[in-house]
């Protein structure tokens, strides 16, 4: 199980991050944070449901390859989820097939990013988001 | 003839090319010696599915350029290796040339492989998989200078960490491993995170594990692109030098050794079915860019 989220300003976004690599988390990780995002962490789909269980997020980025629970199935429970229903959901993935892509829309997706991301215009992205969702 | 690939190597027994025959063994090649040019152009006419001929000088240039473009009108992709002297013919190339003098072993086996491993994967797809696998370590902090490609068939790993990743599809399957030393592992881990403390082998393999997620991730395009869509798995983590890969598929890997690092770091792929010829695509090879956002 990885680290609990740190506790958030009230005004600063909150993102849970799912992703099976622990590089992959890290490095974005430090990049969302200097740009003033909470993040908490989960390394498959069963945990990231359990940790937004624990905590409403502003927005969600879910890699699609991990095991135990996809991405794909993480999204189709995320949206099943009490309060999860509208929230931005995007896929962070180095998976570049339009078939996966096509998947990731039916599954509930916001959208899909390819790693590695533009963190400028992940953070961007993630403020703008979060204002219309708040 | 089965599954076996064929090289076929015109030559006099105890001649220069037999200097080629224990790689191609290793890479599991069967080797068939053919002395004269006539039996050998039979050959080519009767057996379609050779991997490369190797011809050594047959002591006149007429019959020496007969046997070459005789080869080549029969099968127009068959990769030549010539070992001779400087020839004088209409269409010199897609034969690879070696002069006679002054090769040693290793330049007559590295040409060979050169050849052996443009006609397993075609040199755009090399070159595809290089430029990806350069921009993914890139992303990590870790710049290579060059790549230098090479056919692989042992089961013996390339270096002391290594991430696989499987991948299938109903026509294309296979595997991607990226291995490092752990002396490249470390310093790619520096690069990102800095050397406060001393990474586990477990962030090591990790680091390995998503370079070969985003190669993989790159290469879902290519086959897409060409009719051939797969899906792959998460990766696996082998660590420890005495730990073998087996490789099930009936052809050899292509390898990539990436330099002016220190340590080694490489790329191996292995596809079980590549036909070079149906693979071939008109459209551009990124349908996603890194970074890209996509809004669904």
């Amino acid at each position: 199980m990885t680290d609990a989220a740190p506790p958030c300003a009230t005004d600063s976004p909150s993102v849970l991050m799912v992703d099976d690599s622990s590089t992959a988390r890290r490095q974005l990780r430090v990049a969302l944070e200097s740009a003033g995002i909470h993040v908490a962490e989960a390394s498959e789909g069963v945990e990231g449901l359990w940790r937004a269980r624990q905590q409403t997020f502003d927005l969600v980025l879910t890699d699609i390859h991990m095991p135990a629970m996809d991405g794909l199935e993480f999204i189709r429970e995320l949206r099943k989820s009490p309060g999860y229903g509208q929230t931005p959901i995007y896929v962070l993935t180095s998976d570049g097939s339009r078939d996966r892509l096509a998947e990731g829309r039916a599954a509930g997706a916001t959208a899909w990013v390819i790693k590695p991301p533009n963190v400028a215009l992940l953070v961007d992205a993630i403020v703008k988001a979060t204002a219309r969702s708040k | 003839m089965g599954l076996k690939r064929y090289v076929m190597l015109v030559d006099q027994e105890g001649g220069p090319l037999a200097r080629l025959i224990p790689r191609l063994r290793e890479l599991d090649f069967r080797i068939v010696r053919v002395p004269e040019p006539a039996p050998a152009l039979e050959f080519v006419r009767a057996f379609p599915k050779l991997s490369m001929v190797a011809v050594n000088d047959t002591g006149s240039p007429e019959r020496n350029a007969a046997l070459l473009m005789g080869m080549r009108e029969l099968q127009p992709g068959l990769p030549l290796l010539w070992h001779g002297p400087s020839l004088d013919l209409p269409r010199p190339e897609r034969i690879e040339i070696l002069p006679q003098e002054s090769v040693t072993a290793g330049d007559l086996v590295a040409c060979a492989e050169r050849l052996l491993y443009q006609h397993f994967y075609p040199v755009d797809f090399t070159n595809y998989l290089a430029e990806t696998a350069l921009a993914a370590f890139g992303a990590f902090g870790t710049h290579t200078a060059s790549a230098d490609p090479f056919l692989k068939a042992s089961r013996a790993r390339l270096a002391e960490l290594s991430a696989v990743i499987a991948f299938s599809g109903p026509e294309t399957s296979g595997h991607l491993v990226v291995s490092a030393s752990r002396r490249a592992a470390l310093d790619a881990h520096a690069q990102l995170f800095g050397s406060a403390t001393v990474p586990s082998d477990d962030s090591l393999v990790d680091l390995l594990g998503e370079c070969s997620n985003r190669i993989v991730g790159r290469l879902v395009s290519y086959f897409e692109k060409r009719g051939r869509p797969f899906s792959f798995g998460v990766p696996l983590y082998l660590a420890g030098s005495q730990c073998v890969l087996w490789q099930g598929a009936n052809r050899p890997s292509l390898a990539i050794e990436f330099e002016g690092i220190n340590g080694q770091l490489f790329a191996e792929l292995c596809i079980d079915a590549f036909d070079p010829v149906t693979s071939h695509s008109e459209l551009p090879d990124e349908l996603l860019h890194s970074g890209q956002c996509i809004l669904l």
